[in-house]
């Protein structure tokens, strides 16, 4: 009797399936008082600014989906946050901090900007774009993966400051060689109407690249738990050592997972160019800070596709409907971002509510 | 020392701890006399460390008191114990390696003279304090420079200059060779014949035996019992630790030596400092033989398990597995060589705690066609082969989908044993399989070592318990400083002799 109850494990758990499921439940708790307390957080700011939270967070409701317009402005703006969130999500998921993606963004505009503007005009040309703008930010984010491996620099550090170089020469090539001739502002000619995105509802900048980026998220988030790719990404992520010491060879996971990242965030740039401003306009892609709004869904999903989806569109919701409560009070749109990142830093106080494992007992 | 009118020095009455729902300890009573040794026994996780975790105010218990010298106290932090005259010295040492002794134990609690440290002044409590308790040490001598068993005396001192008359030890021999370890009991019987109370965590039975005057077993949080140590026997604590009775010898039958399966030739590798941490290590494991490399931690087993395995290359020599040269192979190549690795932290290289039992299974068959198929997962397959391979391996669960992380540390031994012998291999490196495990577990993983031993398979066992290697090898190697210094078959070896080997002496006396 003694030798059974010595086998007997500590830990007796319901079965898997109702575990799994009640255990996804308590792992959305903490995002929900996050998101709670961020926005508690920044109703005491707006009263201790002397404004009334409720008059502006009814403005920001309506601003983000009172009305047609706003719910295709909040959807428009989802665009590239979903792009670039699935991106630092399957980046994060192997446990390489990408935050490279501004660069990569620039670059991949630059790209399909550069096929739109010198190939004839057409359908095939917007898939060279689209291609060529997977290149460009696959490119540059493998050199920064390759730093890593190479020159141990590490990934967190030469991806943020390669964002400076690529802005920078993407800047320096709309003003030096694509500028509109005549034009006023920083800015490449507009592309021929045959290699432009069409607008999915007239008057807004809701447009057919949506698709494109719903199918990357679909694709990865399919291939992240249901490939052998995908599971030696995640067991990458999860402990770098055990992956390595089980043969999955470090190097090219880097290589490939920043390359693949890069790609999906030069993409949507791409997209963005092609179905929103039908140009490259300077600081159009760096100035929303659509990179950071992805990497800060990805964190609150903790890399989960469908709930970084989420987070992105409510981010996305939370910035057009600022701009509402902007002209409806006087808060600034910037209150946003500040409850955004109020938000991550709850949901980074996950890290202190862990168990005691078990081993130090 | 029953006869005493006085009050106990330690006594905890009814401690509970809880985290969660884990009892870590159910309602334990401890009292131990002024100049007692005292050893606490127990499994892993039977609660040993949390209890006196709680005695020195690391953890706050659920329920209970604690009584010191006959006063109740209630310790927020280790300074409050540190006040009622407690000390500890962790498994860990927490020692500054680039500060002297003497600096190491005035830290804290400096002689010093309007806000400059006297340095004459401490040198000289140090020196006094060390000779009143009879410790040869050097107080001005960096510690960097010292033996891990030094060290070890140096944190004992420390204790003691903060005005510790109880000292806990938490397994103060696990990184000590035989010599070292004969010192310090030597240190800790002169310090309790002075009237210092000595609490002794450990598993070591034959230590319990020789060492304390009372040992109290706990299990699974549960207080079992305390015995005189002159009353008891070995098999006896065991049986009250295990709960039933357990086999510390192990039958095997002889060895049937085959043909080599590891080649280890000339493997040098060079250190940051230019130190060679391996030099010239050359040897063979053959089929059919269990290989024990023993050493004191940190001299070389490190480097040559990662230089094996390949997460290091090395600068000179060759490693041949299988007839195949793997020197220059990747860890892919090498596992596919037949390599199976048994990590020595299963935290570290061993497990990803986060995801469940099922992938950390899968690791290295995920290509295998009951895996995927056309680059894709099939997970029923998959479940269905992990169901079957835990049950093969006496792993306790409810459902492959667990989380590694809810799992004890023997349970998560076996996992990784599951993994890496379900591969087709015939060469296994396995890195102190046993540590941190119970003696449920170690006994099992020891059976399934022999077991592949004894269908022909080639084993290099490393581990700084030097019980272990002696129990279950054939043949012993003994590392010291990065070089192979002693090859003796297992019918030859003597712990004593090893014991020098593992020091380095005969070294020494060769370059004398």
């Amino acid at each position: 009797m003694d030798q059974d109850k010595l086998k007997a494990p500590i830990e007796t758990r319901e079965h898997s399936f109702f575990h799994s499921i009640t255990k996804k439940w308590k792992d959305a708790i903490p995002i929900v008082l996050a998101i709670l307390g961020g926005i508690i957080i920044g109703g005491v700011m707006m009263l201790v600014a002397g404004h009334n939270p409720f008059t502006a967070y009814t403005a920001l409701l309506v601003g983000a989906v009172g009305e047609p317009y706003n719910l295709a402005a909040t959807l428009g703006r989802a665009i590239p946050i979903l792009g670039c969130g699935i991106a630092a999500a399957l980046a994060f998921k192997a446990g390489l901090i990408n935050i490279g993606g501004e660069g990569q963004l620039v670059l991949g505009a630059l790209g399909a900007t550069l096929v739109a503007l010198f190939f004839p005009p057409g359908w095939f040309s917007i898939i060279v774009a689209l291609l060529v703008g997977v290149i460009f930010g696959g490119f540059w984010s493998f050199l920064s993966g390759f730093f890593q491996t190479k020159f141990r620099v590490p990934i967190l550090i030469s991806s943020l400051l390669m964002n400076y170089i690529a802005t920078g020469f993407v800047s320096y090539m709309i003003f030096a060689h694509l500028i509109e001739p005549g034009g006023s502002r920083n800015q490449t000619p507009l592309f021929p109407e045959a290699t432009r995105f069409a607008k999915l509802i007239p008057g807004t900048t809701v447009h057919w690249g949506i698709f494109v980026v719903l199918f990357i998220v679909v694709i990865v988030g399919f291939l992240m738990f249901r490939s052998v790719a995908g599971y030696e990404l995640r067991m990458f992520g999860a402990n770098r050592e055990f992956a390595e010491a089980g043969g999955i060879k470090p190097k090219r996971m880097t290589h490939l997972v920043m390359a693949l990242s890069g790609g999906i965030v030069g993409i949507t740039g791409a997209c963005q160019v092609l179905g929103v401003y039908y140009r490259l306009i300077d600081t159009s892609l760096t100035l929303p800070g659509y990179y950071w709004s992805g990497a800060m869904a990805a964190i609150l999903s903790n890399n989960n596709p469908i709930g970084m989806a989420l987070a992105s569109i409510f981010f996305a919701a939370v910035q057009t409907g600022a701009s509402g409560m902007e002209r409806a009070t006087e808060i600034p749109f910037e209150l946003s971002y500040v409850v955004q990142a109020i938000m991550i830093l709850l949901i980074a106080v996950r890290g202190f509510l862990k168990p005691v494992p078990k081993e130090t007992l | 020392m029953e006869q005493n009118t006085f009050p106990p020095e330690v006594e905890m009455i009814g401690i509970v701890k809880k985290f969660g729902d884990l009892v870590a300890n159910d309602h334990i009573d401890l009292c131990i006399e002024k100049g007692e040794i005292r050893a606490l026994v127990g499994e892993n996780g039977a609660g040993k460390t949390t209890l006196m975790r709680i005695l020195f105010g690391l953890y706050k218990p659920t329920a209970g008191k604690i009584r010191i010298r006959g006063k109740e106290v209630s310790f927020n932090n280790p300074h409050d114990a540190i006040a009622e005259q407690l000390g500890m010295v962790h498994q860990h040492f927490m020692l500054f390696e680039d500060l002297t002794v003497t600096e190491n134990i005035i830290f804290g609690r400096e002689p010093s003279q309007v806000g400059f440290i006297n340095h004459k002044r401490s040198i000289q409590t140090v020196s006094e304090l060390a000779e009143k308790y009879g410790f040869h040490i050097n107080p001005e001598a960096k510690v960097s420079s010292l033996s891990v068993g030094e060290k070890q005396r140096i944190e004992i001192l420390k204790t003691l200059y903060r005005g510790a008359n109880v000292i806990i030890l938490d397994e103060p021999t696990a990184v000590l060779t035989p010599q070292e370890r004969d010192e310090l009991f030597k240190v800790l019987r002169g310090l309790s014949s002075q009237g210092k109370t000595i609490i002794l965590i450990t598993h070591k039975l034959p230590e319990v035996v020789e060492l304390s005057h009372r040992a109290t077993v706990l299990r699974r949080g549960k207080l079992v019992g305390t015995v005189e140590t002159k009353d008891t026997t070995i098999e006896e604590l065991a049986r009250m630790m295990v709960g039933r009775e357990v086999f510390l010898t192990i039958e095997k039958p002889l060895a049937e030596i085959k043909q080599p399966v590891l080649q280890v030739k000339n493997l040098t590798l060079t250190g940051e400092h230019g130190l060679k941490t391996l030099n010239d290590v050359t040897f063979d494991v053959h089929g059919g033989e269990i290989v024990g490399l023993a050493g004191v931690a940190g001299n070389g087993q490190t480097e040559l398990v990662d230089t094996l395995i390949g997460f290091t290359r090395a600068d000179r020599g060759e490693i041949i597995l299988n007839g195949k040269n793997i020197t220059h192979e990747s860890i892919a190549t090498r596992r596919a060589q037949g390599f199976a690795y048994i990590p020595e932290d299963r935290y570290r290289r061993g497990l990803a705690i986060t995801e469940s039992i099922l992938e950390n299974l899968s690791l290295g068959f995920q290509n295998d066609e009951n895996h995927s198929s056309h680059g894709m997962l099939t997970r029923r397959a998959a479940y269905q082969w992990a169901k079957g391979i835990l049950d093969e391996y006496d792993v306790r669960l409810s459902s492959p989908e667990e989380t590694a992380g809810n799992l004890s540390g023997g349970n998560l031994q076996k996992v990784i044993l599951a993994r890496e012998f379900s591969k087709p291999v015939n060469f296994i490196l396995a890195d102190q399989p046993t540590r941190g495990v119970d003696i449920g577990a170690t006994e099992y993983i020891y059976q399934q070592i022999i077991a592949r031993r004894n269908k022909g398979d080639a084993i290099l066992l490393i581990s700084a318990d030097l019980n272990e290697i002696m129990s279950i090898s054939d043949r012993i190697l003994v590392i010291y400083a990065g070089m192979i210094v002693a090859s003796i078959p297992i019918n030859e070896a003597k712990e004593e002799d090893i014991g020098l080997y593992m020091s380095g002496s005969t070294i020494k006396q060769k370059v004398d």
